[in-house]
């Protein structure tokens, strides 16, 4: 799947934009299921959704990967999809269970009770869980 | 609001992986309480939450069947695949009262009456 940045200014359609949520359970390297669920979210907005990400359970892990790393790192494809703008949203009690705070996460990522996946799940056109 | 209802399979037990099943239960029963309608379809390693009697607390995991019972009286409804359950040797008369049993081919069915589908 070809995800670069230079490729998510042109968006495929002129119609109007569908709502994709992407709820990812799994924490980085445990699977691909991060990895994936992230360049899905990349395509998606190249596609022209509206994409909310919602990092559940330990999903939320992938939010604590602020540093560099010289192999492959979820945490900067975290970090592209802040830039394109979609909305990534940690649950805040997944987040305390793992002390993980705004202090500590990847810059932009938001953190919400679980209500928050309720609202994107009643207005979203298509729903994918990844690690499930 | 585009969605009404919500369909949660869950595909793992009480334990190894507590964490995925208490979640699925508690966003279940939030979005009971947040007005739209929630099936929660209990399927492989899953159906073992349905198992009368146990006291996961014994060894520090939090205990689903009160999560089930919250859902229960929120008006959600519970299945668990029969085939999964013969599969783990778990009988009708083990598995909680309020629970439903339907078969492998009654999931297409909830598919098409449901909005959405979440797997955990």
């Amino acid at each position: 799947m070809e995800t670069g940045d230079d490729d998510m200014n042109n968006p495929d359609t002129e119609k109007p934009s569908k709502v994709l949520t992407i709820l990812l359970i799994k924490g980085p390297y445990v699977s691909e299921a991060a990895d994936i669920a992230f360049q899905t979210a990349l395509k998606a907005k190249q596609m022209g959704y509206i994409v909310n990400v919602f990092l559940y359970l330990d999903g939320t892990w992938n939010s604590h990967l602020t540093g560099d790393k010289n192999y492959n790192n979820p945490g900067d494809w975290l970090k592209r999809l802040i830039r394109k703008e979609i909305q990534v949203t940690l649950c805040e009690r997944c987040s305390n269970a793992r002390d993980l705070t705004e202090e500590n996460i990847i810059k932009g990522v938001k953190i919400a009770g679980s209500t928050k996946l309720i609202d994107y799940l009643r207005d979203s056109d298509k729903v994918l869980t990844f690690g499930g | 609001m585009k969605n009404h209802s919500l369909l949660i399979y869950c595909t793992h037990g009480t334990y190894g992986r507590d964490d995925d099943t208490y979640g699925a239960l508690l966003q279940a029963n939030h979005t009971l309480a947040w007005g739209m309608d929630v099936t929660l379809v209990l399927v492989e390693d899953g159906v073992l939450v349905s198992k009368k009697g146990q006291n996961p607390s014994k060894i520090g995991l939090p205990s689903n069947l009160n999560e089930l019972t919250d859902f229960i009286e929120l008006g959600g409804k519970l299945l668990v695949v029969s085939e999964s359950l013969e599969q783990r040797g778990i009988r009708k008369e083990e598995i909680i009262d309020e629970a439903e049993v339907i078969s492998f081919r009654d999931i297409v069915p909830l598919v098409e009456n449901h909005d959405l589908s979440l797997t955990f």
